[in-house]
């Protein structure tokens, strides 16, 4: 399959193959990079039929380390390690202090893969500002385009929609969305995933925060919106409890071997998810992270015992 | 809500301390200035005690909060607009109305700006010292927020007749904000001092509901 996969890289990037795999109905499982040792998990965006993995990464803190040179190139092995394992999504933000130009940096150290997947998000109340800031995210990554503009928590979003509408029929965007990370703005969320022509929407969900299991997970489906969940980890408050802890036997199952891959394929294996972005900024726990992507996924039975015994811990 | 880990935070202050070395000394002879000011008033004593804390709040406020921490804070700005209105209060009211006087006192005010001013002006950079994070780690007053506002307050406490609480309410906020902050990064010291730094503002609003209106 590596053979396979080095051939067909001379011929079309990964990603015109992926969306001509998923066109044909095929597999969402891609043979595995460099690095990996098992097909990783896909999963398609469902308005284009493009597939992207199903483990990105995140920015907030982790990758807000300002000037520092050591804490840079530090990051940027993070990144490394992140594509090698067959890494795809980047989410990040104006409102995340440096790590734009953090992960700018980095893609500028480590070359920007054909697996990358760009997401930021505009962050402003003032609709004009919108466009200037947008301009400002993509020199800071180093990318003429994005593959995926969001409007960071729901702000000024009736007149930042009409900019990403407009970016998107031009070409400067790829896709569109939405996000948010407060339980209590779910209700506007909805009304927006409900009526606008977005492509993506992001929120927190997992294994302890299943309130969108009720009705934004439905809804996305419903809606065919692509799902990026945000908070994985619930802020890393995930691991304090069961730190020390065996894995549960039904790990074993799932091919779990740590703690941060059962939480993530808790995520994943939710029909309506496409994405999980956990952030990190360690190697290992990148490598841990990326971990989630192979191997078996729990079934829907397996899935309510996990979400059990979790709650009980 | 923090965009940035402590580990970040050190960084930062480490650039910051190169960039502004030897700057820290003349921000040293200012607060050694002001603290003899207090001990040996002089006729203009007032108005040069309330340039140097005003001096001080103005440079935190651009170029610790806007030029620096808002590179990594998108909060920073907010805080460092905060400072800069604390600088010009102060301005206004030590400088151009003249309405600030320092004097030494024994009471328990007294006795309390003494631990904020010895915390401030010796113990928190001797504390960097001894803990061998080196003066890359070195908090100054007029340099860094927290100091900034123990001395501040600490010399509130310390005025002749009684404060204006419009000088109050400024270091009484940012110790809150700041004492939750610490207490988010687990960082014991910062919010027990945060923690004094309320005690102290709330102090010099008591004292001046209770002073006495001065004879003219």
């Amino acid at each position: 399959m590596d053979t396979l996969s080095r051939r067909l890289d001379g011929m079309m990037n990964r990603r015109s193959l992926l969306a001509g795999m998923a066109a044909c109905g095929l597999s969402a499982a891609l043979p595995a990079p460099a690095g990996a040792a098992s097909p990783i998990l896909m999963r398609p965006i469902p308005k284009s039929g493009e597939t992207i993995p199903a483990i990105g990464m995140g920015t907030w803190i982790t990758f807000n380390v300002g000037e520092d040179e050591t804490l840079r190139k530090q990051r940027s092995e993070v990144l490394r390690r992140f594509f090698a394992l067959g890494g795809g999504m980047i989410d990040s933000s104006p409102m995340y202090g440096s790590a734009e130009a953090v992960v700018g940096g980095g893609l500028a150290r480590l070359g920007a893969p054909d697996t990358l997947f760009s997401a930021t998000k505009v962050w402003t109340w003032r609709g004009s500002a919108g466009e200037e800031q947008m301009a400002n995210s993509r020199r800071l990554w180093g990318l003429p385009s994005f593959d995926l503009m969001q409007i960071h928590n729901l702000v000024g979003w009736e007149n930042h929609l009409e900019t990403l509408l407009r970016d998107k029929a031009e070409g400067r965007v790829r896709y569109i969305g939405v996000t948010t990370s407060h339980g209590r703005r779910h209700e506007e969320l909805e009304e927006i995933m409900a009526s606008q022509p977005i492509d993506f929407v992001q929120f927190t969900y997992n294994v302890v925060d299943r309130e969108a299991e009720q009705r934004l997970l439905p809804l996305a489906a419903e809606r065919r919106l692509a799902v990026i969940v945000n908070r994985p980890f619930r802020r890393g408050a995930l691991f304090s409890p069961v730190e020390g802890r065996p894995l549960p036997s039904w790990a074993a199952e799932i091919d779990c071997a740590n703690w941060a891959q059962v939480f993530l394929k808790f995520i994943v294996s939710h029909p309506a998810v496409t994405c999980a972005i956990p952030a990190t900024s360690q190697v290992v726990h990148m490598e841990e992270n990326m971990g989630a992507m192979t191997g078996r996924l729990p079934d829907e039975a397996l899935r309510q015992r996990m979400a059990r015994d979790l709650e009980a811990v | 809500m923090l965009s940035y880990s402590v580990e970040v935070l050190q960084s930062l202050l480490a650039y910051y301390n190169q960039a502004l070395w030897p700057g820290h000394l003349l921000a040293v002879a200012l607060v050694l200035l002001a603290l003899l000011l207090v001990a040996f008033p002089q006729q203009w004593g007032g108005r040069a005690i309330a340039v140097v804390l005003a001096a001080g709040w103005l440079w935190v406020g651009w170029v610790y909060y806007v030029e620096r921490l808002g590179r990594i804070d998108f909060s920073a700005p907010l805080y460092g607009a905060a400072f800069l209105l604390q600088g010009l209060l102060l301005l206004w009211t030590g400088v151009l109305r003249g309405a600030l006087r320092w004097r030494m006192r024994l009471d328990l005010y007294g006795s309390v700006a003494l631990l904020l001013l010895l915390i401030a002006v010796f113990l928190l950079p001797a504390s960097v010292w001894f803990a061998d994070a080196g003066w890359r780690q070195l908090r100054l007053v007029g340099l860094m927020p927290l100091p900034t506002v123990l001395f501040t307050v600490g010399m509130l406490l310390l005025t002749a007749s009684k404060t204006p609480l419009h000088l109050t309410v400024i270091p009484l906020l940012w110790a809150l904000a700041a004492g939750a902050t610490a207490w988010t990064l687990a960082l014991t010291a910062e919010t027990a001092l945060a923690a004094l730094c309320v005690l102290a503002s709330v102090m010099v609003i008591w004292r001046g509901r209770v002073a006495r209106p001065q004879a003219a």
